[in-house]
């Protein structure tokens, strides 16, 4: 048995099924009640620590546990329940435990237990509520308690409880279609209405259908419950109290001309006028919270010693781990014993409104506005955009001011401006999102009528249309829909098809390790500058005109306190020049993993070189993850020699095979349209090609004040006739400039065709 | 030319395209929605994209006029407008339960805000 230390495997492994241990089948059940009677763990039959009792004490004074009996029985009467509490009642936590203590998780099976998952929707809050479960439950994380997110398994044969992104819960699906190896399903924070969430709702009712021992508990925020009952066929709902103060909530007499400005006067005028408390603000983006921080700090710096010290503090989710934790420190003293009291102000954005909680914010200002992914059908773009907010977020940012005592909310808007111009609801993701990969999910699920599939919020026809397209183009999907034996390979690569595909091709033009290495900084790239698996709260901070590569992004700002900015901008500029590839941004990725390995994954190196080492360290192993999966489907493992004129070539061709409706022309006006939908849009000032070239291929679509083409790189004409003739057909196109350059390329073609068959 | 943005109104997607197609063949009819009761909604969300710094409220965005080149736009491009007034008609159903929901959304909207703030009163 060599399971006692933390495993990490393949995210698609099957947890094994054997090797739990037996000893704990004898305890179970005898422990029960609290579990703390008895003095012995229950699950690893080691005696309780110190630590462990200190913790109980206060896990009982949360307020989910003066309900824990009612719910116990609830949940034994009820196949699936819904849960309604705000945070702070301590459910993500405790509701899990209490589960384990009250349901029976053995099996005819000695050896093996089923497992309880419990869903999250970003991956931070699955790692860091398992580890602190597992300090509660006093068990090493990875054994008893575990956690699974993309590229990363921390649970063992041992695990009974697991927490999970929700996106992984429906890959497991993918392999176990009726959950098997569990006995309890838990979707956490399904208010927040994830496109996995949304997802797995219409799946689990199917699969409770077939599973009658199988429960389910949905757990959310307050504001939905009623239609999550309606959804689950009137399931009982329980209701636990939060811990909120209330909130005095304040509105504008007139709308506001600039709403930043009227943040920062809002932020002086609490700080001058109201006693002590810290201060959250709301703003949109990464930039504006920057410049806000600045000007806040200049302000208030203007007022001079009669006012108490601030802390200015950013929050958004491509800051590093570092400097988020600084949203955690305590306010600044007063400058002298009388002097009046120090005040921390974080400006933040939606990631503060759910995902994370900051003890001792008093003052919350919400200007109404956050950054939202919308994805729109007919020009095929998926963008994060800055829009009013819903009146359920204001309610969800108010409340952040009752966390510790009474608090104050002052919205930057007039009260008839929130009756008026904010929806109730936030559109749920799957409104929002392109769904090729979801369709591609849905599909290897076996679910085929996806036109009536039990959506709580179907998307628009249009969106599922797009979707169907996208994977028919790509060969995912036959004429007649069906998945086909490509769609299949590319259904188990937990990324965008575009690049499943472009993998699954790679060693057809001998560059799949290439591939491999150019895939996985894409993919962690995103995953830098979005933490999560949902777009929504996390890409909040995602957008960025720094002229840097992402990857060097943060490490240029975390230098930023010992260089001026322009300072660590040149210098980051100049080692990104030093990896430049003139063809192509995704080719420059691929020198800077290149380079880091020929470094051995030096830190100094990394370091000296502007290089994020997390970020490079993180895509190594997201590499090694796509290795497993290509060699799991006898992909085969190639490169091209170094030295060889095409080693570039076919790299270049293999990307477009994958990105071959992701390309833009330049047009004679010296603008670039996207082929097809014929939009304007720039290349993105972060490109490192040395010209314009005539077509190029593009990973991602930018919407700011211009439409931009971000991580670029120069294809040529002729391959687009020559790999994805079906998608370049040109009586299916849009007459244009770039369809008359396609109609020479297919005559020359023709014409080389019929010459080599004269010479025969 | 006329720099479209994402969120913005364009055409539909025509009946020739594959996807239409493929959507057709899983069972779909042209002018109903998606889900267990074809309740979804027609059209895609429109979100304008917004690149100043002005306040909510302080400038009305003239829905009217852009619904209307929109119309202008989707008329002069469609072929078959006869599935269109189906749709239209599908439509005004579908905003009329739209409306009601929304009532009803706000109504359970202001009981749990209040149930949120002064859970005394529950």
């Amino acid at each position: 048995m060599s399971t006692e230390r933390k495993r990490k495997v393949s995210l698609f492994d099957v947890v094994d099924d054997t090797s739990a241990s037996a000893k704990l089948s004898r305890m179970n059940g005898g422990a029960g009640g609290n579990g703390v009677v008895s003095g012995v763990n229950r699950w690893n039959g080691r005696p309780y620590s110190q630590t462990y009792y200190e913790i109980f004490e206060k896990r009982r004074t949360l307020p989910v546990w003066q309900q824990k009996d009612e719910f116990l029985q609830v949940l034994k009467n009820n196949q699936t329940l819904i849960l309604v509490g705000e945070t702070g009642s301590g459910k993500t936590t405790q509701i899990p435990q209490f589960v384990l203590e009250a349901v029976d998780i053995e099996t005819p099976d000695k050896r093996k237990k089923m497992m309880i998952a419990c869903t999250q929707p970003r991956r931070v809050a699955a790692m860091s509520v398992s580890r602190r479960v597992a300090e509660e439950m006093d068990v090493t994380i990875g054994e008893e308690v575990g956690y699974s997110i993309r590229f990363e398994d921390c649970s063992s044969a041992k695990t009974v409880l697991k927490y999970l992104t929700d996106g992984m819960l429906l890959r497991e699906a993918m392999t176990d279609p009726l959950l098997e190896r569990y006995k309890v399903i838990i979707l956490d924070e399904a208010h927040e209405r994830t496109l996995a969430t949304d997802v797995l709702f219409g799946l689990l009712k199917e699969v409770l259908k077939n599973r009658p021992d199988l429960k389910l508990v949905v757990m959310s925020a307050t504001l939905e419950a009623e239609k999550f009952q309606a959804y689950f066929n009137g399931a009982p709902l329980m209701k636990v109290p939060g811990r909120l103060h209330p909130v005095e909530i304040f509105y504008t007499q007139e709308p506001e001309r600039d709403y930043l400005e009227a943040a920062i006067r809002t932020v002086v005028q609490i700080h001058l006028c109201e006693p002590q408390g810290d201060i959250l603000v709301f703003l949109t983006g990464e930039e504006e919270i920057e410049d806000a921080c600045r000007k806040i700090n200049k302000e208030i710096g203007n007022l001079g010693d009669q006012v108490g010290p601030v802390k200015v503090v950013p929050l958004y989710s491509t800051l590093p781990p570092a400097m988020q934790q600084k949203i955690f420190d305590p306010p600044p003293p007063p400058l002298d014993e009388l002097g009046p009291p120090g005040r921390k102000i974080v400006v933040s954005t939606n990631i503060a409104e759910t995902s994370l909680t900051i003890d001792g914010i008093v003052y919350v200002i919400d200007p109404g506005f956050a950054k939202q992914k919308v994805y729109n059908p007919r020009v095929r773009v998926e963008s994060l955009l800055v829009s009013p907010i819903s009146k359920a977020s204001a309610h969800q940012r108010s409340g952040r001011a009752g966390r510790t005592q009474p608090g104050k909310c002052f919205r930057l808007y007039t009260e008839k401006s929130f009756s008026n111009d904010l929806q109730p609801q936030t559109y749920p993701e799957i409104l929002r999102s392109n769904l090729a990969n979801t369709v591609l999910t849905l599909k290897k699920l076996g679910i085929d009528d996806l036109v009536h599939f039990d959506f709580m919020d179907p998307p628009a026809p249009e969106t599922l249309m797009r979707a169907l397209e996208v994977l028919n183009y790509l060969g995912a999907l036959d004429d007649e829909g069906n998945l086909t034996k490509l769609g299949e390979i590319m259904s188990e690569f937990p990324l965008d098809p575009q690049m499943s595909k472009m993998l699954v091709v790679s060693p057809e033009f001998n560059c799949s390790n290439e591939i491999l290495s150019v895939s996985a900084m894409l993919s962690e790239a995103r995953v830098s500058s979005a933490t999560a698996s949902s777009g929504f709260y996390a890409t909040s901070g995602g957008m960025n005109h720094r002229k840097l590569l992402r990857l060097m992004q943060v490490v240029a700002v975390s230098q930023f306190s010992l260089m001026k900015k322009w300072e660590a901008q040149k210098a980051a500029d100049e080692a990104k020049a030093r990896f430049s590839h003139i063809d192509g941004d995704h080719l420059t990725l691929l020198n800077v993993y290149h380079a880091y390995k020929q470094n051995s994954e030096d830190p100094q190196w990394c370091y000296e070189n502007f290089v994020n080492q997390r970020a490079l360290k993180a895509a190594d192993n997201v590499r090694q993850q796509l290795v497993r999966i290509m060699s799991r489907f006898n992909l085969k493992l190639c490169s091209t020699d170094f030295n060889s004129r095409d080693y570039y070539i076919n790299i270049r061709k293999a990307m477009l095979a994958g990105y071959f409706m992701q390309v833009a022309h330049l047009e004679r006006t010296g603008h670039y349209l996207t082929v097809k939908d014929n939009q304007v849009v720039h290349l993105h000032p972060s490109n490192c090609l040395d010209h314009k070239p005539e077509w190029v291929i593009y990973n991602e679509y930018v919407l700011t004040s211009r439409n931009f083409i971000r991580t670029v790189t120069d294809i040529r004409g002729e391959w687009l006739v020559d790999i994805a003739p079906h998608y370049y057909d040109l009586t299916n196109f849009p007459s244009c400039e770039a369809k008359r350059v396609l109609e020479r390329l297919y005559k020359k073609r023709e014409k080389e065709r019929e010459d080599s068959k004269n010479r025969k | 030319m006329e720099e479209v943005k994402g969120g913005s109104s364009s055409s539909a997607i025509r009946s020739s395209n594959i996807g239409f197609q493929l959507l057709k063949k899983c069972g779909w009819t042209e002018g109903t929605g998606l889900g267990v009761a074809e309740q979804g909604r027609l059209e895609p969300i429109q979100v304008h994209a917004k690149n100043d710094k002005q306040g909510l409220g302080s400038r009305k965005i003239n829905n009217n006029n852009k619904n209307k080149r929109h119309q202008l736009l989707r008329d002069s491009t469609s072929k078959d407008n006869e599935a269109k007034k189906k749709a239209k008609a599908l439509s005004k159903r579908a905003k009329k339960l739209q409306e009601q929901e929304k009532k009803l959304q706000d109504k359970e909207f202001e009981r749990a805000f209040f149930r949120e703030f002064w859970p005394d009163n529950v």
